[in-house]
């Protein structure tokens, strides 16, 4: 039954044909849901997406604050490194503030959210779909990725952009904090030159990102949840190839946009 | 509805559906196991249809054919005449409304509130309905399977019966045509399911709604059916009255509507049981 010849072959085979058929899941659970973002706007829908947005935004702030820290902190030190051995200490608040813009601050905050929330929305979906809710809401024709998907999303895509840029805020204070104390940075010198380094285009870069980030993580966790099957164990692997999935994504288009805006100039 | 006048009758009703639901040797394989095998029967208009079957046997699987959740191999479902697999997304959905569905498991929404769940229909299809009348329509079900005291309460928090009869109340909300029940009282001391048993009774007596009703109580079958099928092996294989059910000469329905132990069902399984043992280590 299985050749050890082909069986390589039919394992990539799958792979690439499972592969496909999530994205294509992924992309049309994404169409669908943004055909009924008009309908948000009323009562019901708007708790939703509130309390949402409280999910993955307000809840997320802990975990936030102290990782961007330590994340300017880190990018202060590292930089401090070679900086100090040129004498170019002065540099320090650019390359922090820049690096936490444009990188870290979006890149830290999605890491964050699709370990948390991403991976949340999978379990509480794939939860709904083994216990027979999901076919409920169908068979009541209600559609699940309105009442579901949709004010998931939507908090994302408000939360992600939010947080990061109050993550990138926060690594800069703690990049500062470093230079000061390990570098002798001055606080004045430090805001002076990231001001004069960071560009508007390195703000809104970020914001990109960050945004897309969240649809990334939202569709990623909604639809891993709603195909899962299988009880208990349904639910572990839909979670664990949503956070799986999102950091890949994450990564891979994290590294293209930064080539896209800075390299080809967009 | 035999008439012998020859006054001018109604206009003919040739294209209307004679029947709510008809299955047509439906065949469906869920991975190695072949659970419907050329099941067929059809459900008239405003009659209470009774489905009975050994566990395991595939009636949740039919219902779950019927509101479109699967679709067969082979064969059709048709409901108020429409082949579900000929459908468009939109046309689908108004069947649906048309359905209320009472699942096995009940699965109501368990981030939501017993009031929630049942309200939610509403919300959704009936945005017209004022708040007030919203709590009123959910009220008003929530009483006739005796819940009241539970609608604040989430699903997590109720016990089994008490979920079954809220998954009930919100399968009966839209006021549907069609109503299918998976074993709503299995579960329920004897005195709340008498009070289902009416339930249903009434909604078929008051409303003219065709229902089908899973069911493992032989004597709630009786209570309620016009008419019972035995589904067996993925088949149907008898249908009547419950007084046909009843004196049926067949030994495989005897075995099940007396419940033994020992019978031609159990040698059925035994020797099916015998053969995969048997047929395992060739595979
Ligand atoms: N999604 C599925 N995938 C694979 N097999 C399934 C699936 N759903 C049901 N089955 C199988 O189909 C058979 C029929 O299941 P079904 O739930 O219809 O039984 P049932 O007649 O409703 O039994 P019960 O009276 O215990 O509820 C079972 O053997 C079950 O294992
Ligand atoms: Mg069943």
């Amino acid at each position: 039954m299985a050749n050890p010849l082909t069986a390589p072959i039919a394992s990539m085979g799958n792979f690439l044909s499972s592969t496909a058929d999530q994205t294509g899941f992924a992309l049309s659970l994404l169409g669908r849901t943004l055909l009924y973002a008009p309908t948000i706007f009323s009562r019901r829908p708007l708790r939703a997406l509130f309390r949402q947005m409280w999910v993955c935004g307000i809840a997320s702030i802990p975990v936030t604050c102290i990782v961007s820290v330590f994340t300017g902190a880190i990018l202060a030190l590292n930089g401090g490194i070679s900086l100090s051995k040129i004498g170019q200490e002065a540099l320090m608040g650019g390359i922090v503030a820049v690096g936490m813009a444009r990188e870290m601050g979006p890149f830290m905050t999605a890491l964050i959210l699709a370990a948390s929330v991403g991976s949340a929305m999978a379990a509480e979906l794939g939860t709904m779909k083994v216990s027979e809710e999901i076919d409920a809401l169908e068979v009541m024709a209600i559609e699940p990725a309105k009442l579901l998907v949709l004010p998931r999303l939507l908090a994302m895509c408000i939360m992600g952009p939010v947080l990061t840029i109050y993550a990138s805020l926060l690594g800069t204070v703690g990049g500062a904090i470093t230079s000061y104390y390990q570098y002798g940075v001055s606080y004045q010198l430090f805001k002076s030159n990231a001001l004069q380094e960071l560009a508007f285009k390195d703000v809104y870069s970020g914001c990109l990102k960050a945004f897309i980030f969240a649809i990334v993580i939202a569709i990623v966790g909604c639809s891993q949840g709603l195909k899962a099957n299988g009880g208990a164990i349904g639910v572990g692997k839909a979670t664990r190839s949503a956070v799986v999935t999102s950091y890949l994504l994450i990564i891979i288009l994290g590294y293209y946009i930064t080539f896209l805006l800075y390299r080809l100039q967009w | 509805m035999v008439s012998t006048e020859t006054n001018p009758s109604p206009p003919p009703a040739d294209n209307a559906p004679k029947f709510d639901i008809e299955l047509e040797d439906v065949y469906k394989t869920l991975g190695q196991l072949k659970v419907l095998q050329g099941v067929s029967f059809q459900v008239r208009h405003g009659e209470t249809f009774v489905m009975m079957g050994l566990s395991g046997t595939g009636k949740s699987v039919t219902l779950r054919h019927i509101v479109g959740l699967m679709q067969p191999d082979q064969g059709c479902v048709k409901v108020f005449g429409e082949d579900l697999s000929q459908l468009d997304e939109k046309t689908l959905k108004q069947i649906r409304l048309k359905i209320g569905y009472l699942f096995q498991s009940g699965a109501l929404i368990n981030w939501m509130t017993i009031r929630e769940n049942i309200a939610l229909p509403l919300y959704e299809h009936r945005p017209q309905l004022k708040e007030k009348e919203v709590q009123e329509r959910v009220m008003e079900k929530l009483r006739l399977v005796n819940m009241t005291q539970a609608a604040e309460k989430y699903p997590s928090e109720i016990s089994g019966g008490m979920k079954k009869r809220a998954a009930l109340a919100r399968s009966i909300i839209l006021d549907p045509e069609i109503i299918l029940y998976d074993e709503p009282t299995s579960g329920l001391d004897p005195i709340m399911g008498a009070t289902i048993d009416d339930l249903v009774n009434d909604t078929r007596d008051a409303l003219g709604v065709s229902q089908i009703v899973v069911t493992h109580d032989i004597g709630s079958a009786y209570r309620i059916a016009d008419r019972i099928g035995l589904l067996f092996e993925g088949e149907i294989i008898a249908l009547g009255t419950p007084d046909d059910i009843r004196n049926h000469s067949d030994p495989i329905v005897k075995q099940f509507v007396n419940g033994e132990s020992e019978g031609p069902i159990t040698e059925i399984l035994e020797e099916k049981k015998r053969a995969a043992q048997n047929g395992a280590p060739k595979a």
